[in-house]
């Protein structure tokens, strides 16, 4: 459990890295909502990138194991997983302290090497609930038009019954935030939709 | 004051200005039409009272209309749609203001207007009540309910609607007889009370197609009109020998006199030169003149005059001698052959100066009078001449008595207002100021006589006399020449004449101009079978104030 946790390996306001201690074949998902826990407030964010290599770019990886599996590889070579890393991008996109959830950039970064887990339904419905969480993201280079689509998705089906809702009350804040660029917007409600 | 997020809360002010309207961008899912009353605060315990006169779609950005969502019910475009609405497009309004009414009931001709962002709501009863406000001791009627809010009822002073002449303007079957008809119902009702019979102000009606007697033709059957409604606070005369009628009005040869046939000029009736030359033997045989043309041969004295050597001593050197050409004398005579051979009209003396004492005695006793023409009645010719003559002589009659007054109130006649029907032939632009009616429209309550005018051509009025008509009745109307000439002049006309053009061909009115503080767009009290007018603001809304008649008013005041 302790090794599948990501921890934070670099933090900024608008954005924070983290990586697991080894490759993973199933990380956090595109658009899905993690919460750092650690420090003075939580800081949500919606994953917006997710790349598995070698820990050390210098050894690159061979492409060996001849008919085997993925799977097959790495159990016949157990030495190859703890060379190898997953590590995640994070946007972050709100805060919640104590009773407070605010959609804004957190007054500091989260802490290096703190736990980074899936934000409960609870803080997503709180962090996302008036759509004002986009702001954050779609002025991140790092969210394109699927990450904000993932992300609406994911938390979407926090909202369990309201998800339509939330959809709706969603695609317009982004309707607000992208106004000239209706393009956009049917792509990213096209993402949505999908 | 309005209260942020209650349910009358339709939207925001984002622009506009105090002539030009103000814009209010509508909440999602928020409706307003045309004509509705909205209210938006001023800030110092006063609120903006205007009306919608246009509604718009509008897009925040260009590119939301340039590429708007593609057909189809797939998912994502169905959300792409319902995303886009009141965000990428939304609706708008235009609101012209009109008022500031204050917490007291105070109100003005609004000079300022909201700021920015201000909150807009749906007008309530409370805000048109305090606009609308006519005193709970003086003498209104219902002009009908704004539209879209059913429960909220308007009204109209009396005394402030008749200080000035007034007009009903709609096309053909649109509802003006039945208008009028509510509206001179409350005027006789509140008359009634009127303590004395010196303040009543009473009407006289030239019923064209007898709406305003007994019956009014109404949908495919009938309703009880003044006559049965009122009894004996109205008096029946008809050009027709009829029973039922208090008095019949029979016109004489002699009283008929050429200014009396001047108006029916505009009915291509009589030409210019016929009329110069009525006026000519006017002149030298007096009233006798109008016997005397269907004569064979000319009266002694003016044959005399211009008898020729050779003794000739019939019309031709007569008409000679009097400058009238033998085209002029032909048509002359054809026409005063045709109006003698209405049955209404008779050689010699009539009865018809006793008629006319007989309607100012009735009118200055109380009574309104209704004059019904019967079959004359589809000849407008019958009809001008009669409204003509007798609105001439009554005229003049309270010219008399308000001279004779010389200012003492005490003294002087009871106020009157003339209905006429078909106006524009009485007042249009080439016979206005040779007519009684232009002069009584110019002459506003001088002499206490006004006009309430029925008409479905108001741009064939004079615009002299349509300027001075102070409170304007418009039902539907399809001409745009029309419209113009009853919204021409006015503040926000631009926004009048898309209200107006929105009208239903029935039970829809806009009613604009002296009596009322602003613009209404209003339905019309239902005219049921139960019809009964109303009485004064305070006994509408207290049923028991006025017995019977209250139960009776209920589905007419709610």
């Amino acid at each position: 459990m302790t090794i599948d946790t990501p921890r934070v390996v670099e933090a900024g306001l608008r954005a924070f890295a983290c990586a697991y201690e080894r490759y993973v074949e199933e990380p956090f998902r595109l658009g899905q909502l993690v919460a750092v826990r650690e420090g003075p407030w939580t800081v949500i964010g919606a994953v917006a990138d997710t790349a598995s290599g070698p820990d050390d770019p210098s050894r690159p990886l061979q492409a060996t194991g001849g008919e085997m599996s993925a799977a097959e590889v790495l159990a016949d070579n157990p030495h190859i997983r703890p060379l190898l890393r997953t590590r995640l991008t994070v946007v972050s996109c709100g805060y919640i302290e104590g009773e407070v959830a605010r959609a804004l950039l957190p007054p500091t970064p989260p802490p290096l090497l703190a736990r980074v887990e899936a934000a409960s339904e609870p803080e997503t419905v709180r962090i996302t609930g008036d759509g004002a969480f986009l702001a954050l993201l779609v002025g991140a280079p790092q969210c394109d038009d699927a990450v904000l689509a993932a992300t609406i998705r994911s938390a979407a089906a926090a909202h369990g019954a309201g998800a339509r809702e939330f959809t709706v009350v969603a695609g317009k804040e982004l309707a607000r935030l992208l106004k000239a660029d209706s393009a956009r917007l049917a792509s990213i409600i096209r993402g949505v939709a999908g | 004051m309005i209260m942020p997020g209650t349910d009358g809360d339709i939207g925001v002010v984002v622009g506009g200005s105090l002539t030009k309207g103000l814009e209010v961008r509508l909440d999602a899912a928020k409706a307003a039409g045309l004509g509705q009353y909205v209210m938006a605060p001023l800030g110092d315990g006063f609120d903006l009272l205007g009306m919608v006169t246009d509604v718009m779609l509008k897009s925040a950005e260009g590119s939301a209309t340039a590429w708007p969502p593609p057909s189809g019910e797939d998912r994502h475009i169905a959300l792409l749609r319902e995303v886009l609405l009141d965000t990428g497009v939304y609706t708008a309004i235009d609101v012209q203001p009109y008022l500031e009414v204050g917490e007291a009931g105070e109100s003005s001709r609004a000079r300022r207007i909201p700021r920015h962002f201000a909150r807009v709501a749906r007008a309530d009863q409370d805000a048109l009540t305090r606009a609308f406000d006519v005193g709970d001791d003086r003498p209104a009627v219902t002009l009908g309910s704004p539209l879209g809010m059913d429960d909220v009822m308007v009204h109209v002073d009396l005394e402030k609607l008749f200080e000035r002449s007034a007009g009903i303007f709609g096309k053909s079957g649109t509802g003006k007889t039945v208008y009028a008809v509510q509206f001179l119902s409350g005027l006789i009702k509140q008359s009634s009370m009127a303590p004395t019979k010196q303040q009543r102000t009473v009407a006289l009606i030239f019923d064209m197609h007898d709406d305003y007697g007994d019956y009014l033709k109404f949908e495919g059957g009938q309703r009880r009109s003044l006559k049965l409604l009122h009894g004996s606070d109205v008096a029946l005369m008809g050009v027709e020998d009829r029973p039922g009628l208090d008095r019949r009005l029979v016109v004489g040869t002699k009283d008929i006199e050429p200014d009396d046939l001047r108006v029916l000029q505009s009915t291509a009736e009589f030409t210019q030169s016929a009329i110069e030359a009525c006026d000519v033997l006017f002149d030298k045989l007096g009233h006798g003149w109008f016997d005397a043309v269907l004569a064979e041969v000319p009266p002694a004295a003016l044959a005399r005059a211009s008898e020729t050597e050779e003794g000739d001593a019939g019309w031709g050197p007569v008409l000679k001698s009097l400058d009238i050409a033998q085209p002029t004398w032909t048509h002359l005579r054809r026409k005063l052959r045709a109006l003698k051979s209405r049955d209404f009209v008779q050689s010699g003396d009539s009865q018809f100066r006793g008629a006319i004492d007989w309607i100012v005695q009735s009118l200055q006793g109380g009574q309104s009078v209704v004059i019904q023409f019967g079959k004359h009645g589809n000849n407008l010719t019958s009809y001008m001449l009669v409204a003509n003559m007798l609105s001439r002589r009554i005229w003049d009659a309270y010219q008399r008595a308000m001279e004779q007054a010389r200012g003492d109130a005490a003294k002087e006649p009871n106020r009157l207002v003339i209905v006429i029907e078909e106006a524009h032939k009485f007042v249009d632009k080439s016979m206005a100021g040779q007519t009684i009616f232009g002069e009584i429209a110019r002459e506003l309550r001088k002499y206490n006589v006004t006009l309430l005018i029925i008409d479905q051509r108001p741009s064939q009025i004079d615009p002299e006399v349509l300027s001075q008509i102070g409170t304007k009745f418009c039902l539907q109307l399809d001409s745009e020449a029309d419209v113009e000439a009853l919204v021409g002049g006015i503040q926000g006309r631009s926004g009048l004449r898309q209200v107006i053009a929105s009208l239903e061909s029935k039970q829809q009115a806009l009613v604009f101009g002296h009596a009322l503080p602003m613009p209404v767009m209003v339905r019309p009290p239902e005219f049921t079978r139960d019809f009964a007018p109303g009485g004064s603001l305070r006994q509408r809304l207290d049923p028991g104030a006025n017995g019977a008649a209250s139960a009776a008013m209920k589905p007419l005041y709610g």
